[in-house]
């Protein structure tokens, strides 16, 4: 039973929506980057529990390799370019709200929509 | 087969036409040719036709999707072919003289008219429906670019758009009327449908009414009836010679086409005569009251082009068990008004006046087109021996058998009503712009006199409707072939003379009371000063609906979207939390729950506290880069916890991502220190903050819960188990994690690395945009760098210089081994790039970025694209090798000390992989990273790129309202 795993995603996860709910931009990246670990952890719970296991990789010593008792790969597979695209995709958001913010000088989400922070060349609008 | 070639070869001359260079308007003989080898065929068609009757000609196309490229031979399609395809050949003669070095783009005006003769064969020819529809719109298309041919103009713009637009919406109706008969039939093959329609077959269903109208919505707006006839004075703006072609004599008939293919299958439900009487006749004295009231030339034929095909359709919805002789009313509306809108372009070409009023005196001018034009009215009156006086008198004929309906009763009054009011504005024609005297002068001064040629194809025209007329010397055989089985009953004799009959008092009587009508409202001045009253203009109303749209477009939006994300993200999580809440509270309810304590399940324990633990820190904590580091730590320990799952490619990957992260992220807030202080002080209420807390423990409460019941109804059967087993026999490589990567969904992580270079791509477009704000001085950043930095205060340092110089070659080659290991033990591209990347980081802190980059030579992107290239390529060969995409190739030899080598296609599939994992990795964080020995801060040739980055005024900004603030 993986008892430990899914209170493991659950609290990345509370932690990672909370994060993100807030309106200050460093706590949504940070947010972000739990929740992305939290999916990771999600998908390898689906592997079953890995107790008395063994990593998966096929003993060759044996002849015709021994298969019995892996853990299961696919969800390894997937989380493994989770991993890097999430990398990608946090990077991508870094960029973005440096951009906002060097576009409106600010920090704050929330201050975001007020019309006095829009820039000049949309405020008429 | 010739068939194929009517419309083919128009489309083709299309293409040429636009490409083979020829100086203005001698573009006319490239494009003539190939409407004449057109005809040459239609008329080959129609000769083939006569002798072997009905047939189709089926070309299989999309199969699956009932879809094919047929062509359906009958009596009407090879009519309407040999009408598109004659009359086509006539309007280039007569655009060739008419198109003179005044206009421009030539090249583009014949392209276009080849574009729609071609679409208007196909559309008559399909044998489709789904073809039909496609040849139907392009038709649509090729009007929008020769009304809009004159594009400077406003009047053009508008109407070609308004035609656009509204024979669109119907084209659009027409597509869901076709399908729904698809439906009902099962198939979408006209010859088929027909088929079926004939014997009985088709079936009964509720939704044929609604095929109907639908279908009839596209024939409708396509030839103009009311409530949609707007669309064509509109399209009057065209030149003349589209005008004469599209817009009186094949185009707009091709919704008249329509209504008389689908007659057969339609014209018994008892929707269809109703409908179409009433809309036709509205048209037919809407369009003739119009007529009159109009004093633009080429706006009175357009009317009276609009209530002719109000004729039309009243006369197919009267007549619901045949209609005899459609045909010639079609073929004589097409003679007489195409050769008068050629003879109106002669006039306004001649004096450049478009109001009758203002024109004159013509008849000594051009004797020609007088003559030919008087006759053509003649003939749209229906004086005897024309082509319009046997129309009458049949129409007469077959409306006044249906008197005793009321249905008959309305329209043989409206058709009466409405050749009174023919004669009315063909006697004003002739006498306001021949006979009487100019009305306004200013004109004949650059008036100029039409060319002998331009006469020719009117002439033909008129001709032809006068000897038909007069000799009737259609051939038997011919009227024979024309019957359509459904439409036309088997022939009656056609006659020049019925005799005295009922018909015969009501010509005389109408063309009398025409001529006194005339003169009576040239006494009151009714051409003078007539103006069209609002209500029937309803192109007004059109111009209200385009002018609303938009605006109630943009209302309604407003009113649906929040211009703050954050609500959508309430909505999504409660709409999710109320979605699977309710079912998953019953897959609990059968959940036992157990623990089994053993000292695995202790430490893994003790992971996830240590990992729960730092997590909340960085939710708790308010210094930025406290909780920059919490995070990190539960990444690296997560990074443990990925060990306890036997996994340790994960391990390793998590573990190099973590560290490429963290040096991201530093250096982006180290960019902004002084305003993330301020975004510190953000007030928050206590109840939102409540609110949030909610949220996230409801999200994480239903995570656990998933996960808990997902572990415990586990399936018997899991995909992994394939995996496993062929791994080494598939394969070839015995870790199951690498071998899925590059070898079983290898197609996934060609996708993968492309999103990669995307998100790159977008980070770097990110720093590239263009400020939206020029606001305070501009100044380099260079020297308050050291001093906003802190990240970097180790990078100064000797240590670690030298620490990492020392270390940086052996990581590069571990990293090599990392990835030739890949296919059999932990490894592999993904964990190799960014191990490597990681490495060029650390250089870059060391020696500076500039340095690292020379050494790389290229651009970390280039280098990324290469990794891309590499990966297809290698994706590829085996396709050259006749196997399927993605097969892998391997090699097995023995080398000294290194033993046995393997290499194969997956292993060069991962070298791709790691460069662009490199390539990606090493670009983010190089855009960001300045240097720290004083060399500058980005490649000499990207400075101007990232402009924004170095003349941020950011910082200073920020202190002076910190300043303020004290």
């Amino acid at each position: 039973m993986q008892f430990e795993t899914a209170l493991l995603a659950g609290g990345m996860t509370a932690v990672g929506v909370y994060m993100i709910l807030q309106t200050d931009f460093i706590r949504i990246l940070l947010g972000f980057m739990i929740l992305s670990n939290a999916a990771n952890v999600f998908l390898l719970a689906m592997s079953g529990a890995p107790d008395d296991k063994k990593a998966p990789i096929v003993d060759m010593k044996h002849s015709g390799g021994i298969t019995e008792n892996l853990v299961d790969p696919l969800p390894q597979a997937l989380i493994l370019t989770a991993i890097v695209i999430g990398f990608g995709v946090i990077a991508y958001l870094t960029f973005l709200l440096y951009r906002i913010f060097l576009d409106f000088r600010t920090c704050d989400s929330a201050t975001l929509f007020r019309p006095e922070t829009k820039p000049e060349s949309e405020r008429s609008r | 087969m010739n068939a194929l070639l009517i419309p083919l070869i128009p489309l083709a001359g299309s293409v040429l036409t636009a490409v083979i260079p020829m100086k203005g308007r001698m573009n006319v003989l490239l494009a003539i040719p190939f409407a004449l080898l057109s005809a040459w065929f239609s008329a080959d068609l129609a000769m083939t036709f006569l002798e072997t009757g009905e047939h189709s000609i089926r070309i299989p196309w999309a199969d699956s999707i009932g879809v094919s490229l047929t062509l359906y031979i009958d009596g009407l399609s090879v009519f309407f072919a040999c009408v598109a395809s004659f009359m086509g050949v006539l309007i280039f003669t007569y655009a060739g003289f008419y198109l003179d070095n005044h206009y421009k783009q030539h090249k583009r005006f014949y392209a276009s008219l080849l574009l729609f003769l071609s679409a208007m064969a196909g559309s008559v020819l399909s044998g489709n429906l789904i073809t039909m529809f496609a040849f139907w719109e392009l038709t649509g298309l090729a009007s929008f670019l020769l009304i809009g041919f004159l594009h400077e103009k406003e009047e053009s713009m508008r109407g070609a758009r308004m035609a656009f637009l509204t024979t669109g919406a119907g084209g659009l109706s027409l597509l869901a009327g076709f399908v729904l008969l698809g439906q009902i039939a099962g198939t979408f093959d006209l010859e088929a449908i027909l088929g079926m329609a004939a014997t009985g077959e088709l079936p009964s269903s509720p939704l044929k009414t609604a095929a109907l109208i639908l279908i009839l919505g596209g024939a409708f707006t396509k030839s103009a009836q009311f409530p949609f006839h707007y669309w064509l004075p509109n399209a009057m703006a065209a030149p003349a010679p589209v005008s004469a072609f599209l817009h009186s004599a094949t185009m707009v008939k091709l919704g008249i086409f329509l209504i008389a293919r689908v007659y057969p299958v339609f014209s018994f439900e008892e929707i269809w005569q109703p409908l179409l009487v009433a809309v036709g006749v509205t048209t037919m004295l809407l369009g003739a009251v119009l007529a009159v009231l109009s004093h633009k030339l080429k706006g009175i034929l357009a009317y009276s082009t609009v209530s002719q095909l109000g004729l039309f359709t009243t006369m197919y919805g009267l007549l619901n068990n045949s209609v005899p002789f459609d045909f010639l009313h079609v073929a004589n509306h097409v003679l007489y008004k195409g050769c008068l809108f050629m003879c109106a372009g002669i006039v306004e070409h001649s004096t450049g006046v478009k109001d009758v009023r203002q024109l004159g005196g013509l008849a000594k001018k051009m004797p020609g087109v007088f003559i030919i034009m008087t006759l053509a009215l003649m003939t749209m009156s229906g004086v005897p021996f024309t082509t319009g006086f046997l129309s009458k008198e049949l129409f007469l004929a077959d409306s006044l058998k249906l008197f005793h309906t009321t249905a008959g009763k309305i329209v043989t009054v409206s058709v009466v009503l409405y050749s009174v009011l023919k004669v009315v504005f063909s006697i004003r024609i002739v006498a306001d712009v021949f006979l009487k005297k100019p009305g306004d002068s200013s004109w004949l001064s650059h008036y100029h006199a039409p060319s002998a040629g331009i006469h020719i194809s009117p002439l033909i025209l008129v001709a032809a409707a006068i000897a038909a007329g007069s000799f009737l010397w259609i051939p038997e055989s011919v009227t024979n072939a024309l019957q359509v089985n459904g439409l036309n009953l088997p022939a009656k004799e056609l006659h020049l003379w019925h005799g005295l009959t009922i018909e015969f008092f009501i010509t005389a009587g109408v063309f009398i009371s025409g001529i006194l009508l005339y003169f009576v409202f040239a006494k009151s001045g009714l051409f003078q000063k007539a103006v069209t009253p609002d209500f029937m203009q309803l192109d007004l109303l059109y111009d209200k609906i385009v002018y609303l749209t938009p605006k109630f477009a943009s209302k309604f939006t407003t009113l649906l979207q929040s211009e703050r994300p954050v609500y959508f993200f309430w909505i999504v999580v409660m709409a999710t939390g109320l979605i699977v809440a309710w079912p998953l509270y019953h897959v609990i309810e059968e959940t036992e729950f157990s623990v089994v304590w053993t000292l695995e399940t202790n430490i893994r324990i003790f992971v996830v506290g240590l990992t729960l633990l730092s997590t909340l820190i960085a939710a708790v904590l308010r210094q930025w880069i406290a909780q920059v580091i919490a995070i990190s730590v539960s990444g690296f320990l997560l990074s443990f916890y990925y060990v306890l799952y036997r996994a340790p490619d994960l391990a390793m990957t998590q573990l190099l991502v973590e560290s490429a992260l963290l040096i991201l992220v530093l250096l982006v807030l180290g960019r902004f220190p002084e305003a993330t202080a301020m975004a510190r002080q953000i007030p928050q209420k206590n109840i939102m903050r409540i609110l949030k807390a909610f949220a996230g423990i409801g999200a994480g409460l239903f995570v656990t819960v998933m996960i808990y019941t997902a572990a415990t109804h586990k399936a018997d059967h899991n995909a992994g188990r394939y995996y496993l087993e062929n791994t080494v026999e598939l394969a070839e490589g015995s870790n199951a994690v690498n071998t899925i990567l590059v070898d079983f969904r290898g197609l996934d992580t060609l996708f993968e690395i492309n999103v990669l270079l995307i998100a790159t791509l977008g980070c770097l477009g990110l720093l590239m945009r263009m400020r939206t704000r020029e606001k305070g001085p501009v100044r380099q950043l260079k020297d308050t760098i050291d001093r906003l930095h802190p990240v970097y205060g180790a990078a100064g340092s000797f240590i670690f210089h030298t620490t990492v110089k020392i270390l940086f070659f052996p990581i590069l080659i571990y990293s090599v081994y990392l990835l030739l290991r890949g296919h059999n033990l932990p490894g592999g591209g993904f964990i190799a790039g960014v191990q490597t990347a990681v490495a060029l980081i650390m250089l870059s802190f060391a020696i500076g970025v500039e340095k690292v980059h020379a050494m790389l030579r290229f651009d970390p992107v280039r280098i990324a694209a290469a990794g891309i290239m590499i990966a297809v390529g290698s994706s590829m060969s085996s396709v050259f090798f006749g196997d399927a995409f993605l097969d892998q190739y391997n090699f097995h030899f023995e080398l000294p000390v290194l033993g046995m080598i393997h290499i194969g296609t997956p292993l060069i599939f991962d070298i791709g992989v790691m460069l662009v994992v490199v390539g990606i990795s090493a670009r983010i964080i190089f855009a960001l990273a300045k240097s720290v020995s004083g060399v500058d801060p980005l490649m000499k040739e990207h400075q101007q790129l990232y402009s924004s980055i170095l003349e941020e005024p950011v910082e200073s900004e920020f202190e002076g309202a910190k300043r303020d603030a004290v």
